[in-house]
């Protein structure tokens, strides 16, 4: 019996007609096999990557009190995609003293060079009597601009309103392929006065840096330098009204590690 | 999407470049040499930290460090086959795909996009006869390795075009071969510095006749 005398016969019996519609589906599948699904998951191309580096670790030997100062970050994330740490502070050494801020941040890249940046940051501040805090909403941003420059700027909100923003921009110069002179600025700018911060409304500091360091490794690198903090404004008078000097030049050394 | 067309041309001729500067392949009439084509609007996201503004030929450069010791160095242009080309036909339609990555967050990517972030192949006719389009949108020259088929690399040889199946493509360099897919299956793509294939500068190019199917070469050219 071929084809068409079965088409014919199945137009009068629904058991030929079944087993037809059954048999064309069997025939269909033996020879137009479908591809399997799709892959992208077969390369290394969507990683989380782990990175921290602590960019200055150093001690700060001036005319008054010596602070030790650090200046820390990293992340753990994706290309495009990070959850981003940052640490800024010092403390004395030879008595209870200090004051740091952490951040940690959600990361952004939203262009080639340029990330942007936004979550918490919490303040601290301490001496042998009392201790503060307080906290910050924030939204910056983070890259590189044109030239290589290390750029990275925020707006911050606190818990009682208060609007503050910093600003810091750092350059690696090389020397030779292991030494590196490295010029830094920093600013921060409040807009209203927070006496008990001893933050004046306006621009509160500039801070200017260079230092120079020798990379033994990439990951450790000693250095030495020159730090110049200038209090500036009401800040500045705050600082002279509790005892403390507007304009500190120090000379630093420590060490700038990642992995 | 214009794209700029006027008076561009390197040797001073008269040349407009049409909607996707198609017809910028072809060769102006007393060089082999296709005209510049103007990159259209940077799509490419993050993931791409440059563009060529301009795509240019090249295929007389010898490449990045190269030919300036005096000596010739043979570039692609010298390229030749011996045997002419057994499919001639022009191609039915165009494939375009730009070389992007960025040093600096180390994504290396086609069109921006990593392989991760793509969700299908790049689909092939069995024995459609198509041009792909390279453009290096990067500063550095990349080996773009095509699996499974030949590139009839066009450097103005006609019939006579070489098979290649990798393309050594230079910065700001565009450059198209004509491809028939004898073969279907899935084939890689990727680019041959083997770390920026894994960072993402792969695809999977699927060559597959008009109902779909992958396995089985059938009335083959």
């Amino acid at each position: 019996m071929n084809i068409q005398q079965l088409k014919l016969y199945a137009k009068e019996n629904l058991f030929f007609s079944t087993l037809l519609v059954m048999l064309t589906l069997t025939n269909n599948l033996a020879h137009a096999q479908k591809a399997p699904p799709f892959s992208n998951n077969i390369l290394m191309d969507n990683q989380t990557y782990v990175f921290f580096m602590a960019d200055r670790l150093e001690y700060n030997l001036n005319s008054g009190v010596n602070p030790l100062v650090w200046d820390a970050q990293g992340y753990i994330g994706k290309d495009l995609s990070k959850v981003w740490f940052k640490t800024e502070g010092e403390a004395l050494a030879a008595k209870t003293e200090g004051e740091m801020e952490f951040q940690g941040l959600y990361s952004r890249g939203i262009t080639a060079y340029f990330d942007v940046q936004a979550g918490i940051r919490y303040d601290v501040a301490y001496n042998a009597e009392d201790s503060q805090s307080r906290g910050f909403a924030v939204i910056g941003l983070q890259g590189q601009a044109p030239y290589l420059f290390d750029i990275d700027g925020n707006i911050a909100v606190s818990d009682a309103g208060d609007v503050s923003a910093s600003f810091e921009a750092e350059y690696d110069l090389p020397i030779t392929q292991r030494l590196w002179a490295q010029p830094r600025f920093a600013t921060n700018i409040a807009i209203q006065e927070v006496r008990k911060w001893g933050v004046g409304s306006g621009f509160n500091n500039v801070q200017l840096g260079f230092r120079l360091r020798y990379e033994i490794e990439r990951e450790f690198a000693p250095y030495i330098g020159i730090s110049w903090n200038r209090k500036l404004g009401e800040t500045a008078d705050f600082s002279r009204t509790d005892g403390g000097r507007a304009s500190v030049l120090g000379l630093v050394g420590g060490v700038r590690v990642w992995f | 999407m214009s794209m700029a067309g006027g008076n561009m041309g390197m040797d001073g001729m008269k040349h407009e470049n049409n909607h996707d500067g198609h017809n910028a392949m072809q060769m102006s009439a007393n060089s082999m040499k296709a005209e510049p084509v103007k990159h259209g609007p940077n799509h490419h996201g993050p993931g791409a930290a440059a563009i060529a503004n301009w795509e240019f030929d090249r295929l007389d450069e010898p490449g990045i460090g190269l030919g300036n010791d005096g000596h010739k160095v043979l570039g692609y242009r010298d390229l030749k086959s011996l045997k002419p080309n057994i499919d001639n036909r022009t191609p039915e339609r165009e494939v375009e795909l730009h070389l992007t990555g960025n040093m600096e967050r180390y994504m290396w990517s086609f069109d921006g996009k990593k392989f991760h972030e793509v969700k299908t192949p790049i689909p092939f006719g069995y024995n459609e006869r198509l041009r792909l389009i390279l453009v290096n949108d990067t500063m550095m020259e990349h080996p773009i390795h095509l699996h499974g088929m030949w590139m009839e690399m066009e450097n103005g040889h006609g019939q006579y075009n070489p098979r290649k199946h990798t393309l050594l493509v230079q910065p700001a360099q565009r450059i198209s071969a004509l491809i028939t897919p004898r073969d279907k299956g899935r084939w890689a793509f990727h680019c041959h510095i083997l770390y920026h294939m894994e960072m993402g500068m792969f695809r999977v190019v699927e060559v597959a006749d008009k109902k779909g199917n992958i396995y089985e070469n059938n009335d083959r050219l």
